[in-house]
């Protein structure tokens, strides 16, 4: 395994996460660790299909815009619900979540130039 | 010091999948409670936290803190708001993939003791719930656990062999 496919299947990993993590919809209460609800859904399962395909082709560009559609959805979310008109759906619990799947998006993308393999 | 085969498995993180995999799950549970904990810090006004921590000073654990929370916490309660909000959502997000984790670690203990010290006395708290938080963070820095199934573990080897300030301070924080 070398270290490009390495940095690729992060994008992997994290794509099928976000996936996963539209099955918080199903839970709720004690074990709700994030919430997930309405339009939510559609963006953790849209943003993970993206990052999965993205991360399989080895396409470093598109898993920095997929990180970085990530981190303006929790920026959006967070600023959605402030306003008290949170059509997203989500909480503090989803924004979080997405700030880490983002990070991870646009740092291992970058990782290439900025810390060349030796 | 010459490392010896039997050093390395004596070191159940270096012979041991299932143990790097423990840890790794370790950590990502760990960022749900943190992810869950920033679900209800609820902006604009913050008024669950607020009753929390308002124990503080209604059961303070320790004077000086209690003091403090009264001071300078409360009247100002909507920037230690944010502020919280803002640090739990990041300790979610970052010990969720493992990316500086050593440093999310520590600020983790930080933050589970102010925790402790503002709602340790609170109606129905178990002093067992604060500890084992605090003892799971500690767990976390000491195997450095983002090197397990993390991005620390993929891009640290880079940051070594780097030479930037960015690079040094990563190595540290991982």
């Amino acid at each position: 395994m070398n270290a490009r496919s390495s940095l690729d299947r992060v994008a992997v990993a994290v794509g099928a996460g976000s996936i996963a993590s539209a099955g918080f919809a199903l839970l709720s209460g004690e074990f709700g660790f994030v919430r997930m609800q309405g339009w939510t859904i559609a963006v953790a399962i849209g943003f993970g299909v993206f990052a999965v395909l993205a991360g399989w082709a080895g396409h470093r560009g598109l898993v920095l815009v997929v990180g970085a559609g990530f981190l303006i959805a929790s920026l959006t979310q967070v600023t959605l619900w402030t306003s008290g008109n949170n059509w997203l759906g989500g909480s503090g619990s989803t924004a979080s979540l997405w700030l880490g799947f983002g990070t991870a998006l646009v740092v291992t993308p970058l990782a290439e130039k900025l810390w060349p393999d030796r | 010091m010459v490392a010896t085969e039997a050093d390395a498995s004596a070191d159940p993180l270096a012979s041991s999948r299932l143990s790097r995999v423990l840890v790794t799950v370790t950590r990502v549970g760990l960022a749900l409670l943190w992810t869950q904990g920033a679900g209800w810090k609820t902006p604009p006004r913050f008024e669950a936290l607020h009753k929390w921590t308002s124990y503080a000073v209604s059961r303070p654990v320790l004077e000086p803190w209690a003091w403090f929370v009264d001071n300078f916490v409360l009247p100002n309660f909507i920037f230690f708001g944010w502020t919280t909000l803002l640090v739990e959502a990041s300790l979610g997000a970052f010990l969720l993939v493992g990316l500086a984790t050593r440093l999310w670690a520590l600020v983790g203990i930080g933050h589970t003791l102010v925790i402790t010290l503002s709602t340790l006395y609170a109606p129905h708290e178990w002093v067992w719930s604060y500890l084992l938080m605090l003892m799971l963070h500690i767990v976390v820095f000491a195997t450095a656990a983002g090197r397990f199934g993390g991005v620390d573990g993929l891009l640290r080897p880079r940051w070594q062999h780097a030479t930037g300030r960015l690079a040094r301070l990563l190595v540290r924080a991982s």
